[in-house]
């Protein structure tokens, strides 16, 4: 176990060198830390995403305690459940149990020790490759994930205990064609929006599209073209859901779509350029890095 | 017109299903609606409203592939070609066959259209479909090739980047990487096929001529058991590669120790000229005289995929030079018996394995495969058989190698490892017994990166896409397995990423782009 202390700031920063944009570590960052205790960091040897792992911190004030390490693949992405001690964690990985496809993990937390505990995997659909984000439905009933590299959602049940049972929606998604450019479905990240509609950002398929869930499946609800010619990536939302926030996925330029019942409806450039993103699909989420407070 | 075949709809309960009563595994891996299509435009219109639906179509044309790959779609629209199934003369010359052909009905077509032939498998239902785009061999490869190796054109349904199917007339100068890679590369890798056409096509034989011997398990031994296996492979690793020998197809099947249980060698004789000359089988079958025989009259002729596993058996001794044939002509012998299970909805559950084999057995590998065939399974009654089809003559054309996707150009025999049964409470045993027999017996001759497979070498070349298995997906390297050493496997996935960018066709061994 790494005895070092990680500052906030440290290992705020690390993140950012390490993972090129993300929006969303630091909106976890300044809206969590004041008022909880425990960090979980999800970190991967880029060469080697399958041998990661996920660490718990204890955080007092702005000093940060290694508590203990789990071995956990390329977890790319960690969530808490809202009420029950269960963390999450996407593997952003192309292969599971031989098969071409991402995973997910419940873990039990103790908060005393910051010990994880596996409870279970499920593997993700066929062709769901390099998930990195997700998100839990209202009142925690399905885990909604995206998966980069075959540009797949899918949608997993959870019990009122948190565990997670196999995937019971899939969607596949197809790119765009523009001026001899063509690209691939990259859904990089969704968001759970106040109402319970589920928002995602698709850079190669340059849309922001919100989903509802009927019955198991998911169903497209408005689907809009943002970020025209390059597309956007790393959603945030604001917490009273009017607002999504994305990078344009080539530029880096920061903007801001207001949202009107789940629809983007209109887009407002906020900062120029801030950040190289990454182009290629994998590169998302080749570094698996993670960070949560809770 | 389409026909769609929903979870309500009283017909969904057998066309959800395939020919292998172990798919789909259960409810949660089946598909929402299967598609019934007539036309290739139906085809489109399917394919289209699926992907822009967000939903994964699979592709189904006979039915009989070995693992879950059209039938396991969660959700998913399961296309069914089937009725895309006319054999016709090509406007433009030549002969054309559509994707829903049943095998025997391409045989059909064909000789009452030109008396051609497509030198593919034995089985009366398996699906052009699956069957051409896999390769695709029968009795007479080693007369007249690999059924992809006479491909001239496809009619392909694609996927474009922005969800929009297109229809490709792919050929060698049109899009000429996914032509190659739809020879053999395997089934619904890079889209929806609706027609295949052939430029020219070798004639049919005149007639057919089966002989057989057998040898009882009751008395077999295991020096016994090696001779008869040595001797079958040495013939092909010999005289069997020369081209006078290349009309006789011949099948070994190596079954599992059973009371009254036999291991039978057949040898068929295409007549390719009418003159009923039986030299070359007789000379062949001649050579297990030594091997304590009895004759077998075997019924039908098939490759292994459905090896004969019984027939009618002669008490009196073999007479060198003097066997008994059966004669039939081609055609009726091709079609007849209507094999393979009618239209692919089928109640045993199977499970399959494959080795192309470069040269003779090693005495090491038969003492293996003797012991695991006189092995107990611990309650369940051993239904396995391992068939030892005759290969090369014109399958071996080296250039081919580079021309289609099936790189397998130097084998003399092919095996097929199959195991049936019908209650799934034994599913487990059998499946362990099976994976753990061939493992064994490919530790042997198999440098030890690839222990457990038949990995190209001195005496393997791996194994057959059309026969394939999901066990080897735990070796990082089963592409090559399937597909070679030689460069074949990036350049399948380079056609993958051009062609099916979005990764709608995949599935547990579909290329990996
Ligand atoms: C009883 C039996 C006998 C056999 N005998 C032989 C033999 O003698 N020689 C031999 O070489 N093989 C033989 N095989 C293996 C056979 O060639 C393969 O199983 C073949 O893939 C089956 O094709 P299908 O269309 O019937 O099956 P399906 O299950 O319909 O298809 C098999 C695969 O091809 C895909 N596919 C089907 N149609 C299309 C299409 N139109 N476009 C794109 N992809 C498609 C499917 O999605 C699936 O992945 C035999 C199999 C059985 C069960």
């Amino acid at each position: 176990m790494d005895s070092r202390r990680w500052t906030r700031r440290a290992f705020g920063q690390a993140a950012l060198a390490l993972a090129g944009s993300s929006l969303a570590v630091q909106s976890g960052l300044s809206t969590t830390a004041a008022s909880k205790r425990l960090a979980f960091v999800g970190s991967a040897p880029p060469d080697q995403p399958e041998r990661g792992s996920i660490h718990s911190f204890r955080v007092v004030g702005d000093r940060w305690t290694a508590l203990a390490t789990l071995p956990a693949p390329a977890p790319a992405h960690l969530l808490m459940h809202p009420t029950l001690p269960v963390l999450y964690a996407v593997h952003a990985v192309d292969t599971w149990d031989h098969l071409p496809r991402g995973a997910v993990s419940a873990y039990s937390v103790d908060r005393q020790t910051g010990r994880l505990g596996l409870l279970h995997t499920q593997p993700l659909s066929l062709s769901a490759t390099y998930p990195c984000h997700a998100v839990l439905t209202a009142g925690a009933s399905h885990l909604f994930v995206a998966a980069v590299g075959g540009g797949i959602f899918n949608l997993l049940p959870v019990t009122t205990g948190g565990a997670l049972l196999p995937v019971s929606a899939i969607r596949k998604e197809f790119g765009s064609e523009e001026n001899s450019t063509a690209k691939l479905s990259t859904p990089d990240s969704t968001a759970l929006l106040p109402d319970g509609t589920l928002l995602a950002a698709d850079s190669g398929q340059e849309t922001l599209t919100s989903f509802a869930i009927e019955q198991d499946a998911l169903v497209v609800r408005h689907r809009t073209r943002v970020h025209p010619g390059e597309g956007p990536a790393r959603l945030s939302v604001s917490p009273d859901g009017r607002f999504a926030y994305t990078f344009g996925a080539t530029s880096g330029a920061v903007q801001r779509h207001r949202l009107v019942d789940g629809r983007a409806v209109q887009t407002a450039a906020l900062a120029p350029p801030m950040v190289d993103v990454p182009r290629e699909p994998k590169a998302h989420v080749q570094h698996a890095i993670s960070l949560l407070l809770v | 017109m389409i026909a769609t075949v929903t979870r309500d709809d009283e017909r969904y309960a057998q066309l959800h299903r395939t020919r292998n009563a172990r798919f789909p595994k259960d409810d949660a891996d089946s598909v929402a609606r299967i598609e019934l299509c007539e036309t290739a435009e139906d085809v489109q219109a399917a394919l289209q409203r699926a992907v822009h639906a967000g939903l994964r179509p699979t592709v189904r044309s006979g039915g009989h592939c070995y693992e879950d790959f059209a039938v396991n779609n969660p959700g998913g629209v399961l296309i069914d070609v089937s009725k895309l199934n006319t054999v016709a003369a090509s406007p433009g010359g030549g002969w054309q066959v559509g994707a829903g052909a049943m095998l025997g009905d391409m045989y059909k077509g064909l000789y009452e259209l030109g008396g051609v032939n497509i030198p593919a498998g034995s089985c009366y239902t398996v699906g052009a479909g699956g069957h051409l785009s896999g390769g695709g061999y029968g009795l007479l490869t080693r007369q007249q090739g690999v059924s992809a190796d006479l491909l001239s054109a496809v009619d392909i349904l694609t996927v474009r980047h922005n969800g929009t199917v297109q229809l490709r007339h792919v050929n060698r100068h049109t899009d000429a990487d996914l032509f190659r890679a739809l020879r053999g590369g395997g089934g619904a890798n890079f889209g929806v096929i609706t027609v295949f056409y052939f430029d020219t096509l070798p004639a049919a034989p005149k007639q057919l001529m089966s002989g057989g011997l057998s040898f009882p398990w009751d008395t077999m031994t295991e020096d016994k058991f090696i001779e008869i296996a040595s001797t079958y492979g040495h013939y092909f690793a010999t005289r069997g590669c020369e081209p006078d020998t290349w009309p006789l197809f011949a099948l070994m099947g190596l079954s599992h120790k059973t009371e009254r249980g036999r291991i039978n060698v057949s040898a068929t004789w295409h007549d390719m000229d009418g003159s009923a000359d039986l030299r070359v089988p007789t000379e062949f079958l001649d050579l297990f005289l030594k091997c304590d025989t009895q004759v077998a009259e075997l019924k039908d002729l098939q490759t292994s995929a459905h090896a004969p596993s019984g027939g009618r058996f002669q008490t009196t001794p073999c007479v060198e030079g003097k066997h008994r044939w059966n004669t039939k002509p081609w055609l009726q012998a091709t079609v007849d018996g209507n094999s393979g299970g009618i239209k692919g909805y089928g109640s045993a559950r199977g499970k399959y394995k494959s080795c192309y084999m470069k040269q003779n057995f090693t005495t090491a590998e038969l003492k293996t495969m003797y012991a695991w065939l006189t092995r107990d399974i611990p309650n369940v009654n051993a239904g396995c058989v391992i068939s030892v089809d005759s290969y090369g003559g014109r399958a071996n054309q080296p250039h081919l190698a580079h021309e289609t996707a099936v790189p397998q150009r130097n084998s003399i025999l092919k095996l097929q490892y199959q195991m049936y049964w019908t209650n799934p409470d034994e599913d487990a045993a059998r499946l362990k017994y099976f994976d753990d027999m061939y493992t064994d017996i490919y530790s042997a001759n198999v440098a030890d990166a690839h222990v457990g497979t038949p990995f190209h070498g001195t005496n393997y070349e791996g194994c057959y896409i059309n026969y394939p298995d999901a066990d080897m997906t735990r070796y990082k390297f089963w592409p090559e397995l399937y597909y070679g050493t030689e460069g074949l496997y990036p350049f399948l996935q380079s056609v993958k990423k051009k062609y099916d960018p979005n990764n709608i066709f995949h599935y547990s061994m579909a290329v990996r782009a």
